[in-house]
């Protein structure tokens, strides 16, 4: 009986880890999430097989680079039977950090992963080396919805979008880029996304709203609801209307939490997107309701800040839900805190976080995620 | 005359059996039918076999008394008569309804050289000369049957031979010897010659045609399991253009022969004549030998841990069947495990016209050997497929191929809880495409042979599917040895 090909395409080797180690990969009683951290020098890269049958699956390399096994390995070859192997995988989220990859590696990756059903990719801590040529065919990669970078480098720095965009199916709801070593894309050369419902650019601190200009390319994001720039070095809630307004981007919510947002005096008057109806202005040290804001909202969280009086009517748009929990005027009037019977956790549609448990929510909007 | 010069009337001849009542009753399996261009073929090789021996015709000599106006007495002696050359043009072989075929030979030469003596008292005269012995016509009747072991038989009867004419070239071109060799000889050595060669075709027959027939197979050998029941079922059917040879084609087990459960049905032939000759193969003939190899546990396998490689780090137990079974390890921690396929019945053929097909449906059982107890089953699966064959007819055999499509698998019974089916089918796939089938196959381009005699090669391959029977045509070369 032929071995089966662990992950990755990567050949099997004669085992040299001696018994006593322990796995790289566990799998859960239900069989339903399996994570492989291969941090040995000389992991067992077969024990990956433990996973042909999770749904939610990680791979962690370890830190180490994967180029030795470019050489071992076609990434052009036609997969022939083995795609139907990939299609009978259940895996609906794969997570894949800690390595150094070639980029034919990771786009050969990418080719195969197109032949299964997953659903969200996320891309941990990768530095990706050298280039490749486009795919023969487009979008040969896996129907996403979500897909997240964190922490990610590539040879290609500022064309690395458009590279990536490449083996993508259009129909992607969801991308996140975090600590990203480049957001200022080439836009001309980007696509459109046309079904990119949520950008989030949170913690790039260094991007500020000049970086913001390069990233959000105009017309590419037709589809966008929301907006997330936490912790992104934005420094006024008006800077930031007059770059989404010079991108003419659509927004229903915009995520301003984590920056530490000035007070401008004079506000030049800005039109916000006409749809905006949620903006999250908590968690930045505001000490008094900025002006320039759009007029009428249906969210306003201006939660966790320095807010040490009440607003007045005048200084804020009409809100049906402003959230003030945790600013310092409270002490003195516990009782003014709610306007309206509203959940102190933070709207579920700019909650970015992935797992359904609530408390995760909560330390998110505390900051411990930051 | 050796038997290893090739027979007189060879080739398709071979195929020809006299008829005596066999195993009546059964249908045959497997039926070789040999048409007009067949028999063709087959008189104008023979005629060439047939050539050659009448040239090794001995003729006696020819003495006596003369009694000639002025001459008186004397003694003459036509002698060391020798057949120079011989030349059958016209052949036809035909099939002789009930009773087997008929040759009929004709617009044939023979040329004799001799040399002749006349003496008179002390007066000795001597030439050569030269006979050209035209417009022979020869017809026979073969009888063709079997004998008790299926093997076939010929003899031939009513042999007839008739010298039209005849010329003379003598030496010296005297009148009286001419006229000598025209009132005394002419007619006698005519005779002599027409009864030499139909004693020549009669002894042919017996010492040369019939030990070839008998190079046809009764028994042939597939592998060192199986064999082929090539004897045959009852005496050909000589038809108005074509003759229809009937052999019983049972494929068994050699190491326990079972009859076969069911009878073979008759087969309709179609009334194709492009090629010289057509076997039609019964499914049947397949569907036997599909019950022998499932029988003779030909179509189960067994995998266990031991039989994959040694460095491969993927295993057959517990733990690496968890992608399967991620709940087996609860009850059987790290065991090996073994699975095992079985097919459920003897998958049949199905021949319509265009294609071959069969549907065998397995059985998969995973059992956890556990170190001190029987295996225990821990779940089964039903498997089935649809595989289609196609046949190539190589030379003198049968080769086969089949051509799986993809097995459906579905879970029976899982006593370990849940069970990944379509990750599971996809591996299965796998492995059957990669390994099992193309072992299958190789076992299938054995093939099994043809009933042909020695010395004979098929081309022009043509093959036709028939609802319930293959139909290969062929056209024949004999190897002249």
């Amino acid at each position: 009986m032929e071995p089966v090909l662990g992950l990755l395409l990567v050949l099997l080797t004669p085992a040299h880890a001696s018994p006593a180690m322990p796995e790289p990969c566990e799998l859960d009683e239900q069989g339903v999430h399996c994570s492989c951290n291969f941090s040995d020098p000389q992991p067992d890269w077969s024990n990956a097989f433990l996973c042909a049958g999770a749904r939610d699956v990680e791979f962690y390399g370890g830190g180490r680079s994967l180029e030795p096994f470019l050489k071992r390995v076609d990434t052009e070859a036609d997969l022939g039977q083995f795609t139907d192997v990939v299609r009978s995988l259940p895996w609906q989220r794969l997570t894949v950090g800690d390595a150094r990859v070639p980029a034919p590696m990771l786009f050969g990756v990418l080719r195969m992963l197109g032949y299964s059903g997953l659903k969200e990719l996320t891309l941990e801590n990768l530095e990706v080396t050298s280039t490749t040529l486009p795919p023969l065919q487009e979008a040969t990669g896996p129907d996403l919805n979500t897909l997240s970078l964190s922490n990610v480098s590539w040879a290609t720095e500022d064309g690395w979008l458009a590279e990536l965009q490449q083996w993508l199916k259009p129909g992607l709801k969801v991308l996140r880029i975090a600590q990203a070593h480049s957001l200022n894309f080439s836009c001309a050369q980007v696509r459109v996304f046309p079904s990119l419902v949520t950008l989030d650019l949170s913690d790039n601190p260094e991007l500020g709203e000049r970086g913001l200009i390069s990233a959000l390319c105009q017309r590419k994001f037709p589809a966008l609801q929301v907006l997330a720039l936490r912790n992104t070095g934005m420094e006024t809630a008006s800077g930031v209307c007059s770059v989404l307004a010079a991108a003419s981007v659509q927004l229903q919510g915009l995520d301003l939490s984590h920056n530490s947002l000035r007070h401008t005096a004079s506000a030049p008057g800005c039109d916000w997107p006409s749809k905006l109806n949620s903006l999250n202005l908590s968690f930045t040290e505001l000490q008094q309701v900025p002006q320039g804001l759009p007029t009428k909202l249906n969210v306003l969280d201006l939660s966790y800040n320095q807010l040490d009086s009440k607003p007045r009517p005048d200084e804020l748009p009409k809100v049906d839900n402003l959230l003030l929990e945790g600013n310092p005027f409270l002490e003195y009037e516990p009782h003014s805190g709610k306007y309206d019977s509203v959940v102190v956790t933070a709207p579920v549609r700019l909650t970015l976080a992935v797992s359904v448990s609530g408390t995760l929510a909560v330390l998110q909007g505390a900051g411990l995620f930051a | 005359m050796e038997a290893g010069t090739g027979p007189l009337l060879s080739t398709l001849l071979g195929l020809l059996l006299l008829s005596t009542p066999g195993t009546g009753g059964a249908n045959p399996a497997l039926v070789a039918r040999i048409t007009d261009k067949g028999l063709e073929y087959a008189a104008k090789e023979g005629l060439l076999v047939l050539q050659r021996e009448l040239q090794k015709i001995t003729l006696p000599d020819f003495t006596g008394d003369f009694k000639i106006k002025h001459l008186g007495r004397g003694h003459y002696e036509f002698h060391s008569l020798e057949v120079q050359r011989c030349e059958l043009r016209g052949s036809s072989l035909k099939p002789l309804p009930g009773q087997g075929l008929s040759l009929a030979i004709s617009d044939s030469s023979i040329w004799v050289r001799g040399k002749w003596k006349a003496s008179k008292s002390f007066v000795k005269f001597r030439g050569s000369f030269d006979l050209d012995v035209k417009s022979i016509t020869i017809s026979v009747d073969l009888l063709l049957g079997s004998d008790p072991s299926g093997r076939p038989t010929v003899t031939a009867s009513r042999c007839s031979s008739r010298i039209c004419d005849l010329d003379v070239d003598i030496s010296g071109n005297t009148r009286w010897l001419l006229n000598l060799f025209h009132n005394q000889i002419e007619s006698k050595l005519r005779k002599v010659l027409e009864n030499k060669v139909c004693e020549l075709i009669q002894e042919s027959v017996t010492s040369d045609l019939q030990p070839y027939l008998q190079t046809l197979p009764v028994t042939a050998e597939i592998d060192h399991v199986l064999g082929i029941d090539y004897s045959l079922v009852e005496a050909p059917r000589a038809m108005a253009h074509m003759l229809d040879v009937m052999f019983k084609g049972e494929i068994f087990n050699r190491n326990h022969r079972t009859p076969p459960a069911s009878p073979t049905p008759v087969m309709n032939l179609p009334e194709d004549s492009k090629q010289m000759v057509y076997f039609a193969i019964s499914n049947h003939a397949f569907n036997i030998a599909s019950r022998v190899y499932h029988q003779a546990g030909y179509l189960n396998f067994s995998i266990t841990d031991d039989m994959l490689p040694p460095d491969s780090k993927i295993r057959l137990n517990t733990k690496a069947f968890r992608p399967f079974t991620p709940q087996i390890t609860r009850r059987y921690p790290d065991m090996n495990m073994e699975l095992r396929g079985t097919v459920v019945s003897a998958p049949l053929l199905n021949i319509s016209p265009g294609n071959l097909s069969l549907a065998p449906q397995m059985e998969i059982e995973g059992f956890v050997l556990l170190p001190s107890s029987a295996p225990e089953s821990v779940f089964r699966l039903s498997v089935v497929t649809n595989v289609f064959a196609s046949l190539t007819f190589n030379n003198s055999k049968v080769t086969g191929m089949l051509h799986p499509e993809k097995a459906q698998v579905k879970l029976i019974d899982s006593k370990v809880g849940m069970f990944n089916v379509n990750l599971f089918q996809s591996f299965l796939n796998y492995y059957l495409l990669n390994t099992l089938y193309p072992e299958v196959n190789d076992e299938l381009a054995k093939g099994f042979p043809l009933p042909l005699p020695r010395n004979i090669r098929l081309h022009d391959l043509d093959l036709q599917i028939h609802k319930d029977f293959l139909y290969l045509g062929a056209n024949v070369l004999y190897i002249r040895v």
